[in-house]
């Protein structure tokens, strides 16, 4: 039979043996990657990406400096591994970066109770921030951003946001229950801001129902920044300092600073990890001033310490959740109600989307 | 080997001796135990746990939840579309492939497998570039006046799924209809029948395990497709691995996705079974049975 002769081919066999050179030479790296003997490895956890890297730059690199140690980072975060990592008793991950309702959420059960008398920051940094397992690292912003090429007249609210005509065309939205997308449609049918929480998810769910058709979904940061970069959304709830990237792209795009969402990323340690003393330390240099500015210089997320003053750029600045005319806008999502409520409404949220 | 053969073998290690054959496969099938079956196990445990008790109900909440039955339902059919887009396109190929010259026939061969190479992310995102509302095939599209949303559609999951599973129909099927006398043709021309009744009552007949053997593992490898749909697709278009996904890293729901994973697996299971009816499946793994 004929079949397949090329499959044989030297050619075959050549690529074959680069691949396994090249899977040789990826082992090698990885055992010699496996830290210097006798020095204690931190491992750090994010979501990936241009993030971490500014985190790793401005935070981790000058912490094994200073402490003499070795900080891993790793990537991307899921939950589902740290649960894995406790209940198997085989904890690898130390600090890692996560949502603040997770960490009221599984205080305790996945997460260590921190030891604020090792924080040495703690006065410098907000009081609704800091929870029995969570330390507040930068404030993530969700913005409106709209393609000001698209609108003659500018949105200015999230009712703009759900009025399809007058403001034609696609909006993105995060396919996850705290993306926000529940809230603006809250907002946009009226309910004030002081009485948003907690939430009506039928009336939320009913209010975007309105927009379905025009409404374009995104399950990840990069999916995000493509949707707004190609064209293929006129609107997005994005994350702020993504598009910051967006901006510097050449997206003619522009924020909405008005009833825009706030959050506090947080920093945790894993329960179980073996360095927890270690974790702590890392903790208090993270929120450092030194290390809060280097790392908002790098990622235009605002320096949670209140101290610290990066000087921003002309599109960060435009960015700056911390900015004066900026930052008494913004709406700090309810984190205790969603540590209640998320098992439920991200089942709610997931039927409503697939359907 | 023969059966003579056997026990010479088994001769030289003692009569206690263990058979060489099953000391060969030890290693894979110690291998499959410890890191495939193991945690599979591991997988119905969880999925029949809740609360500490044995209970269905992480099963019955699937049932009964039409979300989720919208979501298997949809995963079989776009398997299903799938396999036979993949059938239609990879007929005429195939069938190209046994008439042309070797030449043209390796290059036909490698258009086909230099992608089977390639990443399925990267061509994924190949995909992404070239669905988007400012990419070619829509600009394409609109100088034919022709207006259709392809990004986070059916259809455009449907055409990245279709591009990446292409290999696994067209190898199996060229593998089946080269092994077909082209005499039997000719002969049943010279018995008076036309071209197309030759081909209906003579070549496509012989030609269909190989279009069996394929569509099964295209519809297979179908049911588990998480990364295409998740890039070009939306949650409206989500299949039943992205559901797990969620039930498993947002809600750390692990015994609801346990159960649906088990579910998936029995399907596939049944599946395969049914078509072990008309086709024989070790022939899916070995060239000699298809003829």
């Amino acid at each position: 039979m004929t079949a397949l002769r090329t499959g044989r081919s030297p050619g075959r066999r050549r690529l074959l043996g680069v691949g396994a050179t090249l899977a040789g030479l990826a082992l090698l790296a990885g055992c010699a990657g496996s830290g210097e003997p006798g020095k204690p490895v931190l491992t750090t956890v994010g979501y990936g990406g241009a993030v971490d890297e500014a985190s790793f730059e401005a935070i981790g690199q000058p912490f094994a400096e200073a402490f003499d140690v070795e900080v891993r980072p790793d990537a991307p975060l899921d939950y589902s591994k740290i649960k894995a990592q406790v209940e198997s008793g085989k904890v690898s991950w130390d600090v890692v970066k996560v949502e603040p309702y997770w960490a009221i959420q599984n205080c305790g059960t996945y997460l260590e109770k921190i030891d604020q008398s090792l924080i040495e920051t703690l006065g410098e940094l907000p009081a609704e921030g800091i929870t029995e397992c969570g330390i507040p690292l930068d404030t993530f912003g969700f913005v409106m951003l709209y393609d000001h090429d698209a609108y003659p007249t500018a949105p200015t609210s999230w009712t703009d946001f759900f009025d399809v005509a007058k403001f034609p065309g696609k909006r993105a939205i995060w396919n996850f229950p705290t993306g926000m997308a529940l809230e603006a449609a809250l907002l946009a049918d009226g309910v004030p801001v002081d009485s948003l929480y907690p939430l009506d998810v039928d009336r939320a769910l009913a209010k975007l129902d309105s927009i379905r058709d025009d409404l374009v979904f995104y399950d990840t940061g990069a999916i995000q920044s493509e949707q707004i970069e190609s064209g293929e959304v006129e609107m997005s709830i994005a994350w702020s300092a993504r598009a910051v990237d967006n901006v510097k792209n050449g997206a003619p795009f522009s924020p909405v600073w008005k009833d825009h969402f706030l959050l506090y990323d947080t920093l945790s340690i894993v329960k179980g990890s073996s360095q927890v003393e270690l974790a702590h330390q890392y903790l208090s240099f993270a929120t450092s001033v030194e290390q809060q500015v280097a790392f908002a210089e790098r990622m235009p997320y605002a320096p949670a310490n209140a101290n610290a003053k990066p000087a921003l750029d002309d599109v960060q600045s435009q960015f700056d959740l911390a900015s004066p005319e900026i930052a008494p806008q913004g709406i700090v999502i309810d984190q205790q109600w969603w540590a209640e409520n998320f098992d439920a409404v991200s089942e709610i949220w997931t039927k409503w989307s697939v359907g | 080997m023969t059966i003579a053969d056997r026990q010479g073998l088994r001769g030289a290690f003692g009569p206690r001796a263990v058979p060489v054959g099953v000391l060969l496969i030890a290693p894979a099938v110690l291998y499959l135990a410890v890191f495939y079956l193991l945690p599979l196990l591991d997988i119905v445990r969880r999925s029949l746990v809740v609360d500490g008790e044995l209970s269905a109900d992480n099963y019955i909440d699937f049932f009964t939840t039409p979300a989720y039955v919208t979501i298997l339902l949809r995963t079989i059919g776009m398997a299903v579309g799938a396999t036979v887009l993949c059938v239609l396109i990879a007929y005429p190929y195939a069938y190209l492939m046994t008439i042309v010259s070797n030449r043209t026939r390796a290059v036909l061969l490698g258009v086909v497998l230099v992608p089977f190479w390639t990443s399925m992310l990267a061509r994924t995102y190949a995909w992404l570039v070239l669905l988007q509302d400012s990419g070619p095939i829509k600009s394409g599209l609109a100088l034919l006046g022709v207006d259709v949303p392809l990004l986070r559609t059916p259809a455009g999951v449907l055409i990245g799924m279709v591009q990446i599973l292409l290999p696994f129909m067209v190898l199996p099927l060229y593998n089946t209809l080269a092994s077909i006398d082209r005499r039997l043709l000719a002969a049943a021309r010279v018995l008076g029948a036309n071209p197309l009744s030759a081909f209906a009552k003579v070549y496509f007949p012989l030609s269909l395990p190989g279009v069996l053997s394929g569509g099964v593992i295209v519809y297979v490898l179908s049911l588990g497709f998480y990364v295409t749909p998740a890039v070009l697709g939306s949650p409206q278009t989500s299949l039943i691995s992205q559901l797990i996904v969620q039930e498993l890293s947002q809600r750390l729901a692990w015994g609801s996705a346990g159960a649906m994973s088990v579910i998936l697996i029995v399907l596939t299971l049944v599946f395969l079974a049914l078509a072990s009816r008309w086709l024989n499946i070790r022939a899916l793994f070995s060239r000699e049975v298809i003829r």
